[in-house]
């Protein structure tokens, strides 16, 4: 009922509109403290249901969307119809799902226990990182990044079967998923290493496989020629790495400055191919410039 | 589609004190719908002098008017009566300066500003502004707006009070944790109920005469051109009968509500009335002549006094619409013959019977009524303004109806 009239600019009179109408409650008769309060209660209570009214239209209008309407089914029933799985290494989808154990049409992706997924993924030891969210209305998305291999150990279990393992640049040592033939091919077996089981049931990781992910790294960059020789990389002598090829036997690398060491190597190995030497028994590159060769001259 | 909206009227007599609840059904049509009363405690004169009786009574009357309607309010339009309240009339002019010679919106609202631009001494405040009829180049005309003339004059008749009186009625109702929406002057209030609007435009005096206080105004064209409120009423009516006849003045007040006559009619001066008219031990006769005697030189001593403040607008040229009176004095008898003889124009009693029935019926509750009545003009007005004020959807609104 408040009513509020204009008033012209020019008019300076008083007005009975300017009496202060606040009366403050100590002033008010008991009658009409009793009715304030009554005022306020009803005030409240109006607020409170506004509230709630507003929630549940909220909640209505989120409901009659596309993808709030399936969660109102997610109390009964909300299937999977499509996993996307994302991997930038050689597992695959299907190797994930069957791992997992997903399958389409039993799985309700509110029910899925998300953590319990990403922690049977991070089991896999060739699984680095593992990501598994909900995608609404109704997609699991799962992404995963793998560990990159840069040696391999030809292993032999108490029974005597043999497997082939691969090993990381920290040292984790697994069972490739996946891994063509021609890939483990390529890589160096790894040697002068003891193998320990975990408690988890797998193998304790390797030490000095960082040194060793540094060197390969520079070979592959600044001598491809001769990282691609190499067959066997050793950790018998750590901190030194070893490494064996056709063209040199054993080649001692020092735990830094591997540009200069595989320049000097280069050199070395140049030299012997242009003078057709035998392969060179020994390199110790940890000496600094001055490198002792065992060479062995070759036959003519 | 308009909404229903409850309007209260609230006036605070020295008698009694009034609130009716209305409810505005369609814009249009106003439903009485609650009704309280109760006997004035703390005020004198149309004023606060008690402002927690005051507030006890006035409180009282609004719960039970509430109760009756089942809801609760929360504004009020107030009547506002007593000896404070006065006017004065302002008027201003000025030179249309339009290229065609029209009278413009902005000619109205500055010369009306001008008129309304006088101070007023401290302490004082203003209730209303009345506007009267304008006048272009001496002619009077309703709206001068798209006029053609060369002098715009304005004229009204602005009503103001003691600002610490009004704040105490005012403070009266906020207690109850209510806001007072507007303050009206009781006779306009009364008028806009009893009066036509033939009466207002060819000239008529509304008087309401309450027990502290008599409030006037007059119309002429349609328009309120003087208001006012004198501090004498149904009371000192009393007071001199008690003075008069020795008596008490509650037995004064009740000799006057039997026998009070506005005007002597009987030539015999010996009939005698018993005062408490109860055949106990004390009671006695009392000359009826000398009643009406005294009742009549008191009613006429009013209308002399309204006559006498009204000047030159008391003339009976300017009353074709006659004398109109309302509240709790007008029950007196001959009261109308009383007027007549003093205004030398038809008088009547006011009739509430337009606008409610039974009991309301009675000049007594003209003001209250007459507040619903301002109160469904204002939010008439409002509801107006606010669908052309509505813009393009209210545009749209209106042509699709």
């Amino acid at each position: 009922m408040a009513t509020k009239r204009k008033t012209t600019p020019s008019r300076k009179s008083r007005s009975w509109k300017d009496i202060d109408q606040n009366v403050k409650p100590k002033s008010m008769s008991d009658v009409a403290r009793k009715r304030l309060l009554m005022q306020r209660v009803r005030k409240f209570a109006l607020i409170a249901v506004a509230i709630m009214v507003g929630g549940f239209v909220g909640r209505a209008v989120l409901l009659s969307e596309k993808g709030p309407e399936l969660l109102a089914k997610a109390g009964r029933e909300l299937p999977v119809r499509e996993i996307e799985v994302e991997s930038d290494g050689s597992i695959t989808r299907k190797w994930i799902l069957e791992y997992l154990d997903l399958d389409r049409e039993k799985v309700d992706l509110l029910t899925l226990n998300l953590v319990e997924l990403k922690e049977r993924l991070m089991e896999v030891p060739q699984i680095q990182t593992a990501e598994v969210a909900r995608k609404f209305p109704d997609t699991l998305a799962i992404s995963i990044s793998e560990r990159v291999p840069i040696a391999k150990i030809a292993a032999v279990d108490k029974r005597g079967s043999r497997a082939i393992l691969t090993v990381d640049g920290e040292g984790v040592v697994y069972s490739g998923v996946n891994y063509s033939k021609k890939r483990l091919k390529r890589l160096p077996y790894l040697d002068g290493i003891r193998l320990k089981r975990s408690a988890a049931g797998g193998f304790e990781n390797v030490l000095g496989m960082d040194e060793v992910a540094r060197l390969f790294y520079e070979a592959s960059a600044y001598a491809p020629g001769i990282y691609s020789t190499w067959s066997v990389v050793s950790l018998e002598a750590l901190p030194s790495i070893i490494t064996k090829s056709k063209a040199a036997r054993k080649v001692v690398f020092q735990p830094s400055g591997y540009r200069d060491q595989l320049a000097r190597l280069d050199y070395i190995l140049d030299y012997y191919r242009g003078n057709l030497l035998n392969p060179i028994p020994v390199v110790d590159l940890t000496l600094g410039s001055q490198v002792p060769v065992k060479a062995v001259l070759a036959r003519r | 589609m308009y909404k229903s909206k409850i309007i209260a009227g609230v006036e605070i007599g020295t008698s009694k004190v009034a609130v009716l609840l209305g409810e505005i059904e369609e814009g249009r049509s106003l439903n009485i719908i609650g009704m309280g009363q109760c006997s004035s405690r703390g005020v004198q004169k149309g004023e606060v002098i008690d402002f927690h009786e005051a507030s006890d009574c006035v409180h009282a009357a609004i719960q039970a008017a509430e109760n009756q309607a089942g809801i609760a309010i929360d504004g009020v339009y107030l009547a506002l009566s007593g000896s404070h309240v006065n006017g004065y009339a302002s008027e201003a002019s000025i030179s249309i300066t339009s290229e065609n010679g029209k009278a413009t919106r902005e000619d109205v609202n500055q010369v009306m500003a001008m008129a309304q631009a006088k101070e007023l001494p401290e302490n004082r405040a203003v209730i209303h502004h009345l506007r009267r009829p304008y006048k272009l180049d001496g002619r009077i005309v309703d709206n001068p707006v798209n006029l053609e003339g060369e002098r715009l004059e304005a004229s009204c008749w602005t009503v103001h009070g003691d600002a610490r009186k009004m704040s105490d009625a005012i403070h009266v109702i906020n207690g109850l944790n209510l806001h007072v929406d507007d303050v009206v002057l009781a006779a306009l209030a009364s008028s806009a109920v009893v009066a036509t609007a033939d009466e207002k435009r060819n000239g008529c005096l509304v008087i309401d005469i309450g027990r502290g206080a008599t409030d006037f105004a007059m119309y002429s064209s349609g328009c309120c051109i003087s208001a006012g409120s004198l501090p004498i009423g149904g009371d000192h009516i009393s007071n001199d009968l008690s003075i008069g006849l020795r008596m008490r003045l509650k037995q004064a007040e009740s000799l006057k509500q039997r026998y009070g006559s506005a005007q002597v009619k009987r030539s015999d001066k010996s009939e005698r009335v018993w005062l408490n008219n109860d055949f106990e031990i004390g009671d006695r006769t009392i000359p009826l002549w000398s009643i009406e005697k005294i009742v009549e030189l008191r009613v006429t001593e009013i209308f002399e006094v309204v006559k006498k403040r009204l000047g030159a607008y008391g003339m009976p040229e300017k009353l074709s619409g006659g004398v109109i009176l309302s509240g709790g004095g007008a029950h007196l008898k001959n009261i109308e013959d009383c007027a007549e003889k003093v205004f030398r124009v038809h008088a009547r009693t006011g009739d509430n019977g337009s606008m409610a029935t039974d009991e309301l019926a009675e000049p007594a509750y003209s003001t209250a009524l007459g507040l619903l009545y301002y109160g469904l003009q204002f939010q008439s007005k409002r509801s107006e303004t606010m669908q052309r004020g509505s813009g393009l959807f209210g545009r749209l609104k209106s042509l699709l109806k």
